[in-house]
Parts: C-alpha cells; sequence; structure tokens
C-alpha cells in the first residue's frame, strides 16, 4: 500500500556536492548498512534505517533537516 | 562522427565491499514535491528506461502518489512490478526539469533509486569512463 504524503517542514535545502564526492573516496564505507538508507550530512553518518522516512525521522530528531540520503544495494552485480 | 566534450566528472561510487565492490556511477538528484524536496544519492542506469525510486522517496518529497500519479509496471530481472507513475521535478546538476518518475512501493526493493534514459539522459549526456571509474556530464543546451 502506498505511503502517505509526509508532513515537512523544511523548506531550505541544502548543497550536497562536496559530501557526495567525499563519499566517492570512502570505499566500503557502508558495509554495514546493506539495504538500509542512510542519511548524511558533511561527512558524518546521522542515521540509517530500512526506511528512508525512518532514516529521515531519526536525522531530525538529531538536528539534521536535509541529510543527503542514500539507498546502499548489495555489492552484489546489478543486471537491472 | 559526433563527439561529446564533458564539462564534469564525478568518480564512481563503491559504498559497500570494499576492496572487492562493485564500483557504480551515481550522481545527486533532488526530488522535488509542492512543499518539500529530498536529495538521493541514485544509479546513473543507461539501461533502464525510466527513473525509479521508491515510494517512500514521494512521500517525503510530499508528493500524493494515489491522487496525482497513475499505475503502471516496470519489468526488471525479477519480473514485473507494479509502479506509480509520475510527473516529477528533479534536480541535477542545478538543472531543473519535470521527469516521468516510476516510484515502486516494494518492501523487498525499499533501497532504491536509479536514473533512467527516459527524460534524464534527454537533459544530460552521459560517458561513461569505466577504467577511470568516471561518470562524465554535460548538459544538453
Amino acid at each position: 500500500m502506498a505511503q502517505k504524503p509526509i508532513q515537512d517542514d523544511h523548506h531550505e535545502t541544502t548543497d550536497h556536492t562536496e559530501t557526495i564526492e567525499w563519499l566517492a573516496h570512502q570505499p566500503g564505507l557502508l558495509d554495514d548498512y546493506v539495504d538500509e538508507w542512510v542519511a548524511i550530512v558533511g561527512h558524518e553518518i546521522v542515521a540509517h534505517a530500512p526506511s528512508v522516512i525512518d532514516a529521515v525521522r531519526e536525522a531530525k530528531e538529531r538536528g539534521y533537516d536535509d541529510p543527503l540520503l542514500v539507498p546502499v544495494t548489495p555489492p552484489d552485480v546489478l543486471l537491472d | 562522427m559526433p563527439t561529446v566534450r564533458y564539462g564534469t566528472a564525478h568518480p564512481y561510487h563503491t559504498p559497500v565491499g570494499n576492496p572487492r565492490g562493485v564500483a557504480r556511477p551515481m550522481l545527486g538528484v533532488r526530488v522535488i514535491g509542492q512543499y518539500a524536496s529530498r536529495e538521493v544519492l541514485a544509479l546513473v542506469d543507461s539501461g533502464a528506461d525510466s527513473s525509479v525510486f521508491h515510494v517512500d522517496v514521494a512521500a517525503l518529497a510530499g508528493i500524493v502518489v494515489s491522487s496525482t500519479c497513475r499505475r503502471g509496471r516496470v519489468r526488471g530481472v525479477g519480473g514485473l512490478v507494479d509502479t506509480y507513475v509520475c510527473s516529477v521535478e528533479l534536480e541535477i546538476e542545478g538543472r531543473r526539469f519535470v521527469a516521468e518518475v516510476n516510484f515502486v512501493d516494494d518492501p523487498a526493493r525499499r533501497a532504491l533509486a536509479l536514473l533512467g534514459r527516459h527524460d534524464v539522459f534527454a537533459q544530460f549526456q552521459f560517458g561513461f569512463d569505466q577504467r577511470a571509474h568516471q561518470l562524465l556530464v554535460e548538459p544538453y543546451p
């Protein structure tokens, strides 16, 4: 069943360009989070959960409104 | 023979499986709803016809899939999957455009975000430098 939209009061957006570039040079950083979503701010993992909604909620509770959201797919070869 | 002069090169990502993980071309994409937006790191998938995200990403961006999207299906190696097909604003590399995105409501595929050819590849020319593990990007004029 489809999720209902989340009430979200954040309008300010964060530029994650530097975080994405940094993450590309951290091989294996997310080994412990396979099949989860990881929320990253700057160079810090601020939350993680199987559900991206829960990861965002956890990040907000820690004071981070607009983290970069990274889906951690397994290292197996993807065919689709 | 046409040639492309790429303006940007992004290193592939290997977030899992060091040192034998699979390096993948990924880009930040902001999924924009009416009142909110979320930035997701997504796989650039030249083998995918359209972009696909888990439906929770739509919910976070405030997109009401049940009332604003039509039902669809995508086929992968695992078979057919039901989706919500939505016209959504995306922002990639500072360029904002409307794309038709499939949102998958499947608990078994939660960690899912990929950018397919339809719409996204109409906005950017991509090159895949596999030896250097670099994604090359040039926006169309």
